[in-house]
Formats: C-alpha cells, sequence, structure tokens
C-alpha cells in the first residue's frame, strides 16, 4: 500500500486479467482515472467492450501462463486484479502475482463463495460479485421491510 | 526550453497513455496518427526526438525510419514494438534508431527512456561525471557503431558501478556484434552473477547459447531502466 501511496495516479501501473464485463469495465474505469492499465485476454474480439476512451495496452495472450505475466512487465505492476470467470486461473495468477512477483496489491475475482476460505488462508484480497450482490439484495429487503413498518 | 516530441502511433489507446507521460512543461507534444503524417511533419518542424511505432498500416514505421535516414531528417527516434516483435527491434538499430521500448511500458520506463536518450545528446567526452554518465555515453557510442569508444566507457562504467550488471550486459552486445561469442557469454554471465534477476543478460545468454545462433533478439536491456526505482 505504501506504493500506491507514494505514486501518482498517472505512475501507476496496472494489470487486468480477463477482459469480461467485469474486466473491461474495471480497465476503463481505472484508465480513466489517469492509471496506466494493461488488460490480458485470450480473445481479442473481447477488446471491443472496452470503453472508447481506454487509453491503455492490450495484450491478446493467455494471462495464466508466466510469460506472459512477464511480457506485461508484471514485475513493475502495483496492482494486479484478476477477473477471469474462472476461479481456480484466478487464484493461481494471484498466487503467482503475489508470490513470485511479489506485486503490492493483489486482488482476485471470487464466484463460488465456498471458496472464500481458501483465499482467506493464502492470503489474496477477493471480491465476490455473488457475496456482494446478495448483501445489497438483502439490504434492499430490510430497507421496504422498514418502510412497511413505518408505514403502519 | 522544452523538448519536442512527436509521437506516432495509429492506435488512440498509446496516444492517450504517452500523452499523459509527458504533459508536463518540459516536453512539446505532437501527434501523428500513421507513417504518412509523420513524415510530412518531421519534414516540416524540427523536433528532438520521435517515438514511432514500428507496426502500422500503411507506411510502417520501419519505413518512416528509412526514408527519415535517406533524408538525413536530424531527428533522434525511439521504436516502439507490439507485444512480441523484439526482433524488428535490432533490426531498427541497424537503420538507427536510437533506442527501442517494448509495449506494454510504464510511465516510468519511457520517461526514463526518453531521459536518458535526450541527455545522451549532450553529453561530451570530457564531461563525464560518474556511473550513468559513462553508460550512457557508451550507448551513444555503441548505436553510433563506435564500439572501440562504447567499450573503453563501459569498462570505466564498470569500475564506477562495481555491483551492476548493465555495462557487463553491453559488453557482451559488443563482444556478440565483433563475432566473439564465447566472450560474450562471459559477460552475460558476469552481468547475472551481479544479479540473477536481470534479464537482459539472461534471455542474452540463452540466445547466445542456442543450437541456431541468432543476433535476433539482442537485448540491450533499455527495458530494464526503470526496474531500479522500486
Amino acid at each position: 500500500m505504501k506504493l500506491l501511496k507514494k505514486k501518482n495516479k498517472s505512475d501507476e501501473y496496472i494489470i487486468v486479467i480477463g477482459c469480461g464485463r467485469l474486466g473491461s469495465h474495471l480497465a476503463s474505469l481505472l484508465s480513466r482515472d489517469g492509471c496506466s492499465v494493461v488488460i490480458i485476454d485470450k480473445d481479442e474480439k473481447s477488446f471491443s467492450s472496452l470503453e472508447q476512451d481506454f487509453g491503455g495496452f492490450t495484450i491478446e495472450a493467455d494471462g495464466i501462463e508466466d510469460e506472459v505475466l512477464r511480457e506485461a512487465k508484471i514485475d513493475q505492476a502495483d496492482v494486479l486484479v484478476a477477473t477471469t470467470d474462472d476461479d481456480n486461473a484466478n487464484i493461481m495468477i494471484a498466487q503467482i502475482a503475489k508470490v513470485v512477483y511479489k506485486v503490492p496489491k493483489v486482488i482476485a475475482r471470487l464466484h463460488d463463495p465456498n471458496r472464500y476460505k481458501i483465499y482467506q488462508e493464502l492470503d489474496i484480497e477477493t471480491v465476490s460479485p455473488t457475496i456482494l450482490s446478495a448483501l445489497e439484495f438483502q439490504n434492499i429487503i430490510a430497507r421496504d421491510f422498514e418502510d412497511i413498518e413505518e408505514a403502519n | 526550453m522544452a523538448h519536442k516530441l512527436l509521437i506516432v502511433d495509429d492506435e488512440t489507446n498509446i496516444r492517450m497513455t504517452l500523452k499523459q507521460c509527458f504533459s508536463s512543461d518540459e516536453y512539446e507534444l505532437d501527434i501523428a496518427v500513421n507513417g504518412d503524417e509523420a513524415l510530412a511533419k518531421l519534414k516540416a518542424n524540427q523536433y528532438d526526438l520521435a517515438l514511432l511505432d514500428i507496426r502500422m498500416p500503411g507506411l510502417t514505421g520501419m519505413e518512416v525510419l528509412e526514408k527519415v535516414r535517406e533524408e538525413s531528417i536530424d531527428v533522434d527516434v525511439i521504436m516502439m514494438t507490439a507485444y512480441g516483435s523484439v526482433e524488428k527491434a535490432v533490426e531498427a538499430m541497424k537503420l538507427g534508431a536510437v533506442d527501442f521500448i517494448g509495449k506494454p511500458f510504464t510511465p516510468a520506463q519511457i520517461r526514463e527512456i526518453v531521459e536518458n536518450v535526450l541527455s545522451r545528446v549532450d553529453l561530451i567526452e570530457e564531461d563525464l561525471d560518474g556511473y550513468n554518465d559513462n553508460l550512457q555515453f557508451a550507448k551513444k557510442k555503441i548505436v553510433e557503431k563506435d564500439y572501440k569508444v562504447g567499450e573503453e566507457f563501459l569498462k570505466k562504467a564498470v569500475s564506477m558501478g562495481v555491483d551492476k550488471p548493465e555495462p557487463h550486459n553491453l559488453l557482451g552486445v559488443i563482444a556478440e556484434y565483433k563475432g566473439q561469442i564465447e566472450r560474450a557469454q562471459k559477460h552475460y554471465r558476469a552481468a547475472l552473477a551481479l544479479d540473477p534477476t536481470y534479464t537482459p543478460a539472461r534471455s542474452n545468454l540463452e540466445r547466445s547459447a542456442q543450437y541456431t545462433y541468432s543476433r535476433a533478439k539482442i537485448d540491450l536491456g533499455d527495458n530494464e531502466v526503470a526496474k531500479k526505482e522500486k
């Protein structure tokens, strides 16, 4: 985290693996924020979902391969985010980034909430769209109940 | 005085990245979106440095570089190579590009390479001070194909930065240019002994040890410069 604070936003070098709906949206947001972004995906067509003003690099390759990560200059990265639709791929990439290349901040997308514990044990930060959505649904429902009670 | 840079790339996102990297008072930026526009601008205006993408539709970066040399336009050129096409970069160096950088690059890397090239131009032999000056001067000489002087200053750099792998790597590169493969490998090994993580020396050693020896992909280590900052 120290590294992140020291640098200007425009100097932050962020690697995003997976250019699906989540990855492409995140990469576009970060790029608009002024970060230097590299996004990696096996499918060249996936890059078309990036916003028009995306100002980063795209690499058409498999992000799980060490050589690809090195081409992306992972050793220079301040942040790596693994957002593929495959939990196993995400966890593997996150571990390589954290253990081998000592990337200061590594975040992985987690689909299956049951695996949350494994990630915790490996000390990898996760974001689970499933859990986040469930919580949000719960919040809305609870709020609606309160409204009904108040109305009564 | 602000340095005048010409950025040439057909991809919008790379142009935006570079614009962001060099948006300071030190630089005056100009943009070209293809080779033809670049050549027209290079003919019409005086630039200190051009950042040229190798792969472009129409007139490629290589062709622009060739034309620049043919018409002896006075400008330093740094080539930008796409992912997985480093071989081309060596060809470009032969055509007189002063340096090259592989995509993707970090803002720190591209800035450092540009600053180094710009300051290299002003280096005079009598005026060198310290390890980095000597190293940069040696690089300038290598690019000018003056290997003898380059070697001399690399040796000075070795004695000034005894723990630095880069001069050893470059000594290896010169040895290779002279056709002395075994000596080159010794230098690469020396660089690796000082810093096992220094990838240019590793890839040079692996490449030079291949059965089908080729000078393609020779690595001058310019992408490594920004690492030291961490």
